[in-house]
């Protein structure tokens, strides 16, 4: 997916000179926040919000306290960018890799496929925003939920397929959804190398269409699907 | 230290977690408006910490035995653990705050109140798979349901609880619902959907 996600994330050595280099100003601080945010992943990721420090951060970013403090007022603003930057690299992934002319079960099996490959593929990334964004305070929890809730009017689409006479659904049904498909991948998260990618998109995608498609439809759907 | 200068704390711990939360409050805070000296405090807690997770204890001492004890009174299920979420619903009505406490604030308090704070839930986990046992089909069920359901109801919680019109009564049919679905079939979680609160029971 090109720059934004190189500078995000992956390619933490792509370095700024440091000194006197000519590079414009405001190229030179997009750098370094990319790089921070890099960090913040990392240094989260592996640590945790609670444990990690601005220190670690800096450290891992190569960038100084000054650079940082000019881009960030602190922790909780670097951890809010970087759960945004991850938030809005899954949309993007999720936009070009889920086709919206495949039928609706589909778009949501292969959507939670997406998820539980990108887990697999970065586990630092999805503990942040999958874990450590419920414990870092108020704001972060504001947005993970406003995150989880993105899912909302995807799932919802499924009410128009139920047959006609079909019993009352709850209200509460996609928060359920989202927020035990979470549950989940959290689940996925906590076990490791010794989790199964494929069991989890089978088990969350069960959890998805059960109350749509009933039991036995939801889980053909499920069966068909592998995780790489 | 007196239980009372113990309890003056916790009040106020309370009082002030709920308004600003949990980092934003000081023990110097907590002793000012508990009318104490910053000493006070240190005689009875050995950090701010440790006076939050007390706060927690305390509320969830009452709040598991009024939903044990709800639970316990009906013989069967999904009427247990229907009796069990009003029970939920009451407790939380008359104690808003130590329940925005207890299920919001504590996630932000440590890594040890987190896992108090999931424990807590985790109360439910047994009230919740007894549907195994009285459904159509067990073998069918996914073995980590419970799990599943508790983690979500968890999570709605939280969420509902932080917002402005939270109905607890109004919100149980709804839980019901997902839960007696997930173990009974659609058409059961549905008649949940219709099933009114019981009777306010004033506690004398």
């Amino acid at each position: 997916m090109g720059y934004p996600r190189l500078v995000a994330g992956r390619e933490i050595d792509v370095v700024v000179p440091t000194g006197r280099h000519g590079l414009p100003a405001d190229i030179v601080s997009e750098h370094q926040r990319a790089r921070i945010v890099a960090a913040t992943i990392a240094v989260v990721g592996a640590e945790g919000y609670r444990a990690a420090t601005v220190d670690q951060i800096v450290k891992a970013a190569k960038v100084g306290y000054v650079a940082f403090y000019e881009l960030f007022e602190g922790k909780e603003d670097c951890f809010a960018a970087a759960f945004e930057r991850i938030v809005s690299d899954t949309r993007a992934e999720l936009a070009e890799r889920v086709s919206t002319e495949l039928p609706w079960a589909e778009q949501i099996g292969e959507g939670l496929r997406v998820l539980v490959e990108l887990i697999v593929a970065e586990p630092e990334r999805a503990r942040l925003a999958l874990v450590e964004a419920q414990g870092a305070g108020r704001e972060a929890y504001r947005r993970y939920e406003e995150a989880m809730d993105e899912a909302v009017p995807k799932l919802a689409e499924g009410r128009a397929l139920r047959a006609k006479g079909a019993p009352e659904l709850s209200v509460a049904t996609e928060e359920a959804t989202t927020t035990g498909v979470a549950w989940i991948l959290q689940q996925m998260l906590a076990e490791g190398e010794s989790g199964s990618p494929t069991e989890t998109l089978r088990a969350a995608t069960r959890v998805a269409l059960a109350p749509y498609l009933g039991e036995a439809a939801a889980a053909k759907v499920a069966a068909k699907l592998k995780a790489r | 230290m007196s239980a009372a200068t113990r309890a003056a704390l916790m009040e106020a711990m309370l009082e002030l977690v709920i308004e600003r939360g949990y980092e934003a409050t000081s023990v110097s805070d907590v002793a000012e408006l508990a009318g104490v000296a910053a000493a006070d405090f240190d005689a009875c807690f050995a950090s701010k910490e440790e006076c939050a997770i007390a706060v927690f204890d305390h509320f969830q001492a009452d709040f598991e035995e009024k939903v044990r004890g709800a639970y316990a009174r009906e013989p069967t299920w999904p009427d247990n653990l229907r009796a069990a979420s009003y029970a939920i619903a009451r407790w939380a009505r008359e104690n808003p705050r130590g329940m925005k406490f207890g299920t919001v604030e504590m996630m932000w308090v440590s890594e040890a109140a987190q896992a108090r704070r999931v424990a807590g839930f985790e109360t439910f986990l047994g009230m919740i798979e007894a549907g195994r046992a009285v459904a159509p089909d067990p073998d069918a069920i996914p073995a980590d349901t419970a799990g599943r359901l508790m983690g979500s109801m968890a999570e709605i919680l939280t969420r509902r609880i932080q917002g402005k019109s939270f109905d607890p009564e109004g919100f149980v049919p709804e839980l019901m619902a997902l839960i007696v679905g997930a173990y009974l079939g659609e058409e059961a979680g549905a008649r949940e959907l219709a099933i009114p609160p019981p009777p306010r029971v004033e506690q004398g």
